[in-house]
């Protein structure tokens, strides 16, 4: 599985990363922005899964999944961020993410998550 | 010094025919010569007259009046020949080889100027046991650069005659055992010692050692078979990754055997020596000495005073184990289990001397680690709590906290994970008997997985001693192999047990 992960913070990249890593086969692509994550996709892409933060210079996570949206439907998205407010949330879903993970999380619940998102994406 | 057919001239041809030089013949001036008249005397006895010959004789000629004597000139210069270079070996070995212990080191005196500091030149301090007269090659590795001959060039003297120089000669190292010759290179075809016999080369793959491991030796570490035909001496130390054989004793010193380790003699350890083997130890006896095996050790005679610990068996058919500490894996046959003197012997069987290291080794680690992880909580808690109220910032602080305690006890986890895995290998592989063919004394002790006991009187073999459960709990029981009779003898349980100690640690991590 080939996993895009967006965050500015390196540190959260490290920790995404190690917990995507520990599922079987997994290869991990990271970028520090939206500019960046939609660079990552025309280079490295098409993703299995992609980690967006919402807040980061340039572009925001929002924005990069409104323009992933415009020509990408299929791949699963999951948002994982800082805001917690119920209208943000919905924004979010609307932009076209598939599951949202609140910080702060543990690495079991990201994972949830990502197999979660995974499952419901199969079952089509 | 031919004289010309005027007999006017004389012509001197140095020896080696490189300069003829004309001068006046006689000690009066009298009857001159032209400058051709002299060039065709001089070339007319056959001497090659290059053009600076010719200006030369024309100066003579010149200053050759009926007054005058004219200077001695060069008419012709040969070429002097250039002889060739012989080849030559160039022995790299010896870049990395110390020095023999017969020629120490000259070093330079740094003068008054430049004094050195105390503590530098102490670091400097050479290891006189570490210096040694043997020769180790890998395997491979390139030994001697034969250098070809650097050839020269012919002269040719005052006739024009060629003058031969003299040839170089090859160098051709005369190549034994194990070393083959690859361009300008000859090199190892196998690891081992390294022989230059007035360069004849060769490798033996085993490192022979005919008298004692000492200062005329120095420390040994080889990558193949040792075989020393004396003893290992106090405080020189002897590394192998194969087999190693001491055909007489190991005193205070410090053997390893990658593999085997054979001693004829025995180990003699004064309370410093060390043995230690990949696989077997096979010795006489074994008094006063650190002894490791990764399979069994055998003794003939005795074992006396050692710290002891082995994953196989311990042999001492013939012989006594007295004194010491021993944790042994594979059980124990020995004749006299401690002695009469009622010297405490304390013997662990059926317990992995591996476990024991490996719990030593996780024991602080796992507990430091879970103390940081509670820290990082105790930290991350009152955020999780509160948070609604935590702004941007704080909320991936605390999950990078939460990722921390996260590490921690995965890593906790690993570390037992590996410790159940050891001791559930242990369980199984264990063996925990121990045979006396002859007497067990007072003063034994006797440790087994979950049970142990002590001798307190003599009990005459042969016997079997084993942990038995009688109505669920465990006992040290003693079986007569004549008669079949038990003996019980007691069953102490106390808490430095390895195994209840690992269990402890094991259950403590599933109730967290």
């Amino acid at each position: 599985m080939k996993i895009l992960l967006v965050d500015d913070s390196k540190t959260m990249r490290n920790i995404w990363k190690k917990v995507v890593l520990g599922i079987e086969g997994t290869e991990a692509v990271e970028a520090g922005d939206g500019v960046e994550g939609l660079e990552a996709i025309k280079e490295h892409g098409p993703f299995d899964l992609m980690l967006v933060d919402w807040n980061m210079p340039n572009m925001t996570g929002l924005e990069m999944i409104t323009k992933v949206r415009e020509t990408d439907k299929d791949t699963p998205i999951i948002m994982v961020t800082t805001e917690a407010e119920k209208p943000r949330i919905i924004e979010a879903i609307k932009a076209g993410v598939n599951n949202y993970v609140i910080k702060p999380f543990t690495p079991d619940a990201l994972m949830e998550k990502i197999d979660e998102t995974m499952k419901k994406v199969n079952a089509g | 010094m031919p004289l010309t057919a005027s007999k006017i001239i004389r012509i001197d041809v140095d020896r080696e025919r490189l300069k003829a030089i004309i001068a006046f013949n006689g000690d009066t001036p009298g009857p001159t010569m032209t400058a051709d008249e002299i060039l065709k005397e001089v070339t007319d006895e056959g001497i090659m007259v290059d053009d600076q010959g010719k200006k030369n004789i024309e100066t003579f000629a010149a200053e050759f009046t009926p007054e005058n004597l004219p200077k001695p000139v060069v008419v012709a210069t040969g070429k002097e020949p250039v002889h060739d270079r012989s080849g030559r070996i160039e022995k790299l070995y010896l870049d990395k080889e110390p020095p023999k212990p017969s020629e120490p080191e000259a070093k330079e005196s740094t003068g008054s100027e430049n004094p050195k500091d105390p503590q530098a030149e102490e670091d400097e301090v050479e290891n006189h046991y570490d210096r040694s007269s043997i020769i180790k090659v890998h395997d491979n590795e390139q030994i001697l650069k034969i250098h070809p001959i650097i050839h020269g060039d012919n002269g040719v003297d005052v006739y024009g005659k060629e003058i031969n120089r003299k040839l170089g000669v090859e160098a051709k190292p005369k190549l034994g055992l194990n070393v083959e010759l690859q361009g300008d290179g000859v090199f190892a075809t196998c690891g081992g010692q390294l022989f230059d016999d007035n360069d004849k080369f060769w490798v033996n793959p085993k490192l022979e050692i005919q008298g004692n491991v000492d200062f005329s030796v120095g420390n040994i570490d080889f990558d193949g078979e040792v075989i020393i035909g004396k003893n290992v001496v106090d405080l020189f130390k002897v590394v192998s990754k194969s087999e190693v054989s001491v055909h007489g004793m190991i005193e205070a010193a410090e053997v390893q055997a990658g593999k085997d380790l054979f001693v004829t003699g025995g180990v003699a350890g004064k309370e410093k020596g060390v043995v230690i083997a990949g696989r077997d130890i096979q010795s006489k006896y074994l008094t006063n000495a650190k002894v490791r095996a990764k399979r069994d050790i055998i003794a003939v005679k005795e074992v006396v005073n050692c710290d002891l610990a082995c994953n196989g068996q311990l042999k001492i058919e013939t012989g006594s184990l007295i004194g010491g500490n021993s944790m042994v894996m594979g059980g124990i046959l020995v004749k006299q289990l401690g002695s009469e003197l009622g010297v405490k012997t304390n013997v662990s069987v059926g317990i992995d001397a591996d476990l024991k290291a490996l719990y030593e080794d996780v024991l602080p680690k796992v507990r430091e680690k879970k103390q940081k992880a509670k820290k990082v909580k105790q930290v991350v808690e009152p955020l999780l709590a509160n948070q609604k109220h935590l702004n941007q910032e704080q909320k991936e602080k605390a999950t990078e906290l939460l990722y921390q305690a996260y590490e921690l006890e995965d890593s906790v986890n690993e570390m037992l994970e590996d410790l159940e895995t050891a001791y559930k290998k242990t369980q199984q592989e264990a063996v925990t008997e121990i045979s006396v063919l002859g007497t067990v004394y007072n003063g034994v002790v006797i440790q087994f997985p979950k049970v142990n006991t002590m001798i307190n009187s003599p009990i005459e073999g042969p016997l079997t001693i084993k942990p038995v459960k009688v109505k669920g709990s465990l006992r040290v029981i003693a079986v007569d192999k004549t008669t079949g009779s038990e003996h019980d003898l007691g069953a102490g349980a106390g808490g430095d047990d390895l195994f209840f100690k690992v269990e402890a640690l094991l259950r403590s991590n599933e109730e967290d």
